[in-house]
């Protein structure tokens, strides 16, 4: 059953992934490999290329992770987001969740909604669940992606040939 | 006779007319104008206490003269606001000077360093064609090119030689080929080099810089550079081009570095040599590097 969900989850597509934030606008993009990108000229597309275009998205198991430019379309178009302190977006981009006292701003996210985290400056700096009143000081946010992930992506590629 | 270790190339520089300092390179970093302006990076990063100074044999490089962090990063290097990269190695791409709506080979691509400066150059527009051979170096380079925010690349892996297979000739190359570094890049670097090393890493250069100009339309600009000092690498590699490859030499406009040796270890090279550059890390301040501009004839 295990192995079943799984694949069934890695047929995650855009719009499922956006749907995830209440948006309804949809990039066109397509599978290229095991990514998604927004690209016009199909002529090279034959020849399996690696990158092609826009970056929007990466498969990964179950789910999708945003590529940095899609994320920053999150961030503008999500229904529910917070921001944090220059302290929490810190935190939070070295892989930890959020403590309430690193909320600035909100948009009447409660329990269980997922949110864009924005930094003070509006950038998107990943997304999360919120799972307790944001008004609390203990962990509010549970961190689901961040934009640290690109490095922590390209370390463990690196680990992962090193073993290989 | 030893042909590795640091008196070995100590020696072998002074008989080029070089030296080996001991220089701590500055840490630079490249303006992403597809991102951000300079002028907005600047007040950006000055307000996390970090200060930068214009290098001005550059178009987007600043030196960082003070930082309490790793530019390495923070979240305006994620956000890919910009590139950590070494002065002179931003100095191809201004040499082979693309424009938007080009056609562009980048051949050996990662990490990416100069695709993201050919695709900002370009303004995102026109096409890079990128090849990287080695699978390993794939993750960083496709990293780069989504952190940067490239639009207007297409990425393959393999050698360079697949792209005669695209059936279009470019008029604009960039071959930042593959070498053996020099002695700033690399800790230790003096006893990892050897001249047997030295000269195989010539001979897949010569393969490559083959299979570019292949690729080269009449009239077309191949930049070729490397961050060695080795002149089997840089000018005995473009004495063979221009021997045995439908190619001159024009000149390499540079604010900084040296005229090409046309004179290795009492060889007498081809006067037009003299056009490409040549940086020698105690004149320049940068690592050592080298720069040819190629035209196919």
């Amino acid at each position: 059953m295990s192995f079943r969900r799984k694949f069934v989850g890695e047929n995650m597509n855009l719009s499922e992934f956006l749907a995830q934030f209440g948006i309804a606008e949809v990039p066109k993009g397509e599978l290229v490999g095991r990514s998604y990108f927004e690209f016009r000229d199909r002529a090279l597309l034959s020849r399996r290329p690696f990158f092609i275009g826009k970056c929007l998205a990466h498969v990964r198991g179950p789910v999708l992770v945003p590529g940095v430019d899609l994320l920053q379309f999150i961030g503008k178009k999500a229904k529910y987001k917070v921001s944090v302190s220059p302290e929490g977006e810190w935190l939070f981009i070295c892989g930890r969740d959020i403590f309430g006292k690193s909320v600035v701003g909100q948009s009447d996210a409660g329990i269980g909604d997922r949110v864009a985290v924005l930094n003070v400056r509006g950038e998107c700096i990943g997304y999360g669940d919120v799972i307790a009143p944001l008004s609390e000081k203990k962990v509010v946010i549970r961190r689901l992606f961040d934009l640290g992930d690109l490095l922590r992506r390209e370390r463990r590629t690196k680990r992962s040939n090193r073993t290989n | 006779m030893a042909s590795g270790g640091k008196e070995f190339f100590r020696e072998r520089y002074e008989r080029l007319g070089g030296k080996i300092v001991d220089l701590k390179l500055q840490q630079v970093i490249r303006v992403n104008t597809l991102r951000i302006s300079a002028k907005d990076l600047i007040a950006r990063l000055a307000a996390l206490g970090v200060e930068l100074e214009r290098i001005p044999f550059t178009r987007n490089g600043y030196a960082v003269k003070k930082s309490r962090f790793s530019l390495g990063a923070i979240t305006e290097f994620l956000l890919g606001y910009y590139y950590v990269q070494e002065a002179a190695a931003q100095l191809p791409v201004d040499v082979l000077d693309p424009k938007a709506g080009d056609v562009v080979l980048d051949c050996c691509a990662a990490p990416g360093g100069k695709t993201t400066q050919l695709a900002a150059a370009m303004d995102n527009k026109g096409t890079i064609i990128s090849y990287e051979l080695k699978e390993h170096r794939m993750p960083s380079l496709l990293m780069n090119l989504e952190r940067c925010g490239v639009q207007n690349a297409v990425v393959f892996q393999g050698d360079v030689s697949l792209a005669k297979g695209l059936g279009q000739k470019f008029t604009k190359i960039l071959l930042d080929a593959p070498c053996a570094g020099n002695f700033l890049s690399e800790q230790g670097w003096y006893d990892k080099r050897t001249l047997d090393g030295i000269e195989r890493s010539s001979q897949i250069q010569k393969r490559i810089l083959k299979n570019a100009v292949d690729c080269l339309a009449e009239g077309g600009e191949l930049v070729y550079s490397t961050c060695s000092l080795e002149p089997e690498e840089n000018e005995l590699n473009m004495q063979w081009a221009i021997e045995n490859l439908p190619v001159r030499l024009e000149k390499v406009s540079c604010k900084i570095g040296d005229p090409g040796l046309t004179q290795v270890f009492g060889q007498s090279l081809d006067q037009s040599i003299a056009l490409t550059r040549r940086f020698w890390p105690h004149k320049t301040g940068t690592q050592g590097f080298y720069i040819a501009k190629l035209v196919r004839v």
